[in-house]
């Protein structure tokens, strides 16, 4: 898999960002009445807007990513569906969400533009589960997974927690009030991540 | 049946009470089942239907149908040229939105969630049967929409139940534990609406097996429906309390030639063909209005690095 040599460098280019608004891929991110921002399949948003929380419903094999500063208050989500963005070039361009090592890049530079500090981010996974008895033939939660953790570990970027694999669904919240990220799963809830008491 | 399992003569019993298919679709269908069905007929039931009658021209003058064409075609050419199949589906396209939107509730899918799972299905289906040009595309596409109206059944019988309760999933086929509580799975259920709403036998033995193609006698299209709801699966959608746990058939992937680099491009392929439905219908893929403001935040971060850590630094 070829991975970004730098991609997570603070004003670094986002790939394939949308120039107009700097904002790369929210362009379906939803604002719901009770303070909820929706993040599709193959979406994206960053905001620094405490008094909402970002949502992901339902992720399978794709994989959630969220990014949190607790200082600038800047969070943000990512949900990513494939590994690469070489399986579809035109598809990576016209919506680099989609694919992880086109997506992670570009959350993390349109957090920075928020002003989000990168020594400070507190980054959380969750997702990458594989269809039922898969025999190894796609994997594709797997190489989400992989994908995932290559880019992390060639960027110096320490997953804070991780809840992947398995075959079940999971929806995921980032608190922008204070960056708790919980997971939904066959009925119940837990807490991926939250700050020190 | 297991514990909680309801009767089959409750089962058929609660298909009377579930949404039909929108008037339109449903005449349509009951009268392009019947070969011998006349254009004029046809013609009557497209035409007040002014969506349906402008997605027929569209297709009739499109350039797959019209090519070498020196003219553009009326409705009622357009369904002579078009043919049964390919009306059908324009028919169940067009109309399934108002009947798969609310379904799903039992497996927690959010509003909207089925209707882009089923259509998202019905484009990567479709496109697998061009690629093998041995299957009819419109067939395949019709299908795979319909695959999951056995879900409308069980909202009914759920009665408000989710289906997570229904018995541990993570390790064994979903259709198994709807089994044990309903007495039949959400395939053969679709079947026997289907059966009900006068489907073609072809569209009822696809969704009948959505789950489980046969394995003898092989039926290609059964195999493709199986494939793509798989790889829909893949682009994460209609992914609800059954999670991940409806497996592949080895022997469908074999058949239908699934691959890795191929089930990226279709899960790819079907993501952008709801996208872009959506997109088209209700302004954006959630089907509601967009109302964040979040570029405003961004417009005014650009120039706010800190200089600290490596973030981007404030010029001097």
């Amino acid at each position: 898999m070829s991975v970004p040599s730098t991609p997570l460098q603070p004003g670094a280019t986002p790939l394939g960002g949308s120039p107009g608004t700097g904002l790369g891929a929210p362009r379906s991110s939803l604002a719901l009445p009770e303070s909820k921002i929706v993040v599709g399949v193959a979406d994206m948003t960053v905001s620094r807007d405490a008094g909402r929380s970002i949502v992901t419903y339902a992720l399978g094999s794709c994989i959630g990513v969220t990014l949190y500063d607790p200082i600038a208050k800047v969070g943000g989500m990512l949900h990513f569906m494939l590994p690469e963005g070489k399986t579809s070039p035109e598809k990576a361009k016209a919506n680099p969400a989609m694919f992880a090592d086109t997506g992670i890049p570009l959350l993390f530079n349109n957090a920075y533009k928020l002003g989000a500090n990168r020594a400070k981010l507190i980054v959380c996974a969750a997702g990458g589960a594989e269809i039922l008895a898969e025999d190894g033939h796609f994997r594709i939660g797997a190489r989400n997974r992989t994908m995932l953790r290559k880019i992390f570990w060639q960027n110096n970027v320490l997953l804070s927690a991780d809840e992947t694999g398995g075959t079940q669904s999971r929806t995921v919240t980032l608190s922008l009030a204070t960056g708790t990220v919980s997971i939904r799963s066959q009925g119940k809830e837990s807490v991926l991540w939250a700050p020190a008491a | 049946m297991g514990t909680g399992s309801v009767n089959l003569t409750t089962l058929l019993a609660s298909l009377d009470r579930l949404p039909a298919l929108p008037a339109t679709a449903a005449r349509a269908v009951s009268l392009l089942s019947k070969n011998s069905s006349s254009a004029a007929e046809i013609e009557r039931i497209f035409r007040v239907d002014e969506g349906l009658a402008a997605a027929t021209l569209r297709r009739a003058n499109s350039v797959t149908y019209a090519a070498g064409a020196s003219r553009s075609f009326g409705l009622k050419e357009s369904i002579t040229r078009l043919g049964n199949r390919t009306l059908m589906r324009l028919a169940l396209e067009h109309q399934a939105a108002s009947t798969l939107r609310d379904a799903g509730k039992c497996y927690g899918l959010e509003r909207g969630a089925l209707w882009r799972s089923s259509i998202g299905g019905a484009a990567v289906a479709e496109r697998i049967a061009q690629e093998s040009r041995t299957v009819d595309p419109d067939l395949c596409f019709s299908a795979a929409l319909l695959r999951d109206i056995g879900k409308l059944a069980l909202d009914a019988l759920a009665q408000g139940e989710r289906a997570m309760n229904w018995g541990r999933s993570v390790d064994r086929p979903f259709v198994d534990i709807e089994r044990e509580r309903f007495g039949a799975d959400h395939a053969e259920i679709g079947a026997l609406l289907a059966e009900k709403w006068s489907m073609p036998a072809e569209i009822v033995l696809a969704v009948r097996h959505h789950h489980a193609p046969p394995e003898s006698p092989i039926n290609a299209v059964c195999d493709i429906v199986h494939c793509a709801d798989c790889v829909t699966r893949w682009a994460g959608l209609g992914i609800g309390d059954d999670g991940m746990c409806h497996p592949l058939s080895p022997r469908a992937r074999d058949a239908v030639d699934l691959h890795r680099e191929r089930v990226e491009a279709l899960a790819a392929y079907g993501l952008e063909f709801v996208t872009t439905l959506d997109r088209e219908l209700h302004g954006n893929r959630t089907g509601e209005p967009r109302t964040t403001g979040e570029g405003d935040d961004v417009a005014g971060a650009l120039d706010t690095g800190t200089g600290t850590m490596g973030n981007r630094r404030k010029s001097a």
